[in-house]
């Protein structure tokens, strides 16, 4: 059936259907214990994707979930793999799934979270092992955009390129986004579209960043660069993207800004 | 890097990332596209209302009733506007559900000129009907 209809499939194919998988108990005296479902995937053994079960004892952990994942490594499993670096949400690497929603680990209390933590790599990426997804489109994608100052004038010989205060205004909450991909891979058109040119929330806002840069002098290229179906307007303003950006930015808002300056232009 | 083209159109490929994300380019429109769907929706709002209002009224009791309804100028002109507004509204959107979810290029390509078609015979038929029953044909 597939085959004879090739629309969104419903079902997982069989080998990316996540099986149960093994169960660390929580050391013996453990007082407050909490139960982490975590998703497993190694590329090196011909296995499908499980959800093993770590049990932390939270009186020996720090607070956020981040926090847990060290300490799984650390002291429990050292194969688990993810990526992090700052631990304080301006690095952007720890962006995972964690109780069903995009966000960065480092910055997710795990009092938060009701219940066991279940924690998933980002959605619908390609797994390169465990919560590491292939980010590799998405950056190139970003490059794309060519997210960098373009002028033709000369910088002024004594100094930098001056802003109004009102002109750097402009720039907030865009500037902000540290390109950790949550509002990207939260969205259903990235889901189906990404890899056929649909840019994403992440991407679409970093591009309307150096549209409304006013240092910024090739402003009706960038433009024309997004008067595309997919490239913009593969969005469909559901605002996945601003509910899950753990910055609380408004990608969506971004968007609706461009669409609005592509019709301007028209 | 091999993972790249794992939900990558072509298997294998050892097309750099950034020529794969830049593609065939920009199409150069999609604003235009994305402004009628608008617009259509928008003219569709009153003019569905006032067809249901219109319906709950009874004007539709039987074919006499009907037709009679229809001779008057004003409900001709919005029903030819209706139907207008829906399939031009159709043939826009639907377009996008179906480029939305059929990653298949020959099944989508043929979804499309089907629909279009659909959208020009069915339109083409409803508004020559309402004008020919306006008429007393």
């Amino acid at each position: 059936m597939v085959a004879l209809m090739p629309l969104g499939k419903f079902l997982l194919p069989a080998n990316s259907k996540v099986g149960k998988g093994k169960t660390f108990a929580a050391p013996a005296g453990a007082t407050r214990v909490k139960k982490f479902h975590i998703y497993r995937w190694d590329p090196d053994k011909d296995e499908n994707p499980r959800l093993d079960t770590y049990e932390i004892d939270l009186d020996k952990c720090g607070p956020m979930v981040l926090d847990a994942l060290i300490k799984i490594k650390d002291e429990v499993d050292s194969t688990l793999t993810f990526r992090r670096s700052c631990r304080e949400g301006v690095c952007g690497s720890c962006s995972m799934n964690i109780d069903g929603t995009n966000t960065l680990s480092c910055i997710k209390a795990i009092s938060e979270v009701k219940g066991d933590v279940t924690i998933y790599p980002l959605p619908h990426m390609a797994v390169v092992k465990d919560l590491v997804v292939d980010l590799d489109h998405a950056f190139a994608q970003y490059e794309a955009i060519e997210p960098w100052l373009k002028a033709d004038t000369a910088p002024p010989p004594n100094g930098e390129r001056l802003q109004s205060p009102e002109e750097r205004k402009k720039l907030d909450g865009m500037w902000e986004c540290i390109m950790c991909f949550c509002c990207s891979t939260s969205c259903p058109s990235y889901w189906w579209n990404g890899q056929r040119g649909y840019l994403g929330p992440a991407t679409l806002m970093q591009a309307h960043r150096w549209v409304q840069d006013s240092r910024d002098e090739h402003t009706g290229e960038r433009l024309e660069f997004l008067e595309d179906g997919m490239r913009l307007f593969r969005c469909h303003t559901i605002m996945n993207c601003t509910v899950t950006c753990p910055k609380n930015l408004n990608p969506a808002r971004a968007i609706a800004e461009l669409k609005q300056l592509m019709i301007k232009r028209e | 890097m091999t993972l790249r083209s794992a939900l990558g159109p072509e298997p294998g490929s050892k097309r750099s990332s950034l020529g794969h994300a830049r593609g065939l380019g920009s199409t150069g429109h999609g604003s235009a596209h994305w402004y009628w769907e608008r617009l259509t929706a928008l003219a569709l709002v009153p003019l569905t209302v006032w067809f249901i209002v219109q319906l709950l009224s009874g004007v539709a009791a039987d074919y006499d009733s009907m037709a009679m309804w229809l001779t008057v100028p004003g409900n001709m002109v919005l029903m030819v506007l209706l139907t207008f507004f829906f399939f031009w509204h159709a043939w826009i959107a639907v377009a996008v559900v179906i480029e939305d979810y059929v990653h298949h290029d020959a099944t989508k390509i043929g979804g499309i000129i089907a629909l279009k078609f659909a959208c020009i015979l069915f339109g083409a038929f409803a508004v020559v009907s309402i004008i020919l029953v306006g008429l007393g044909g």
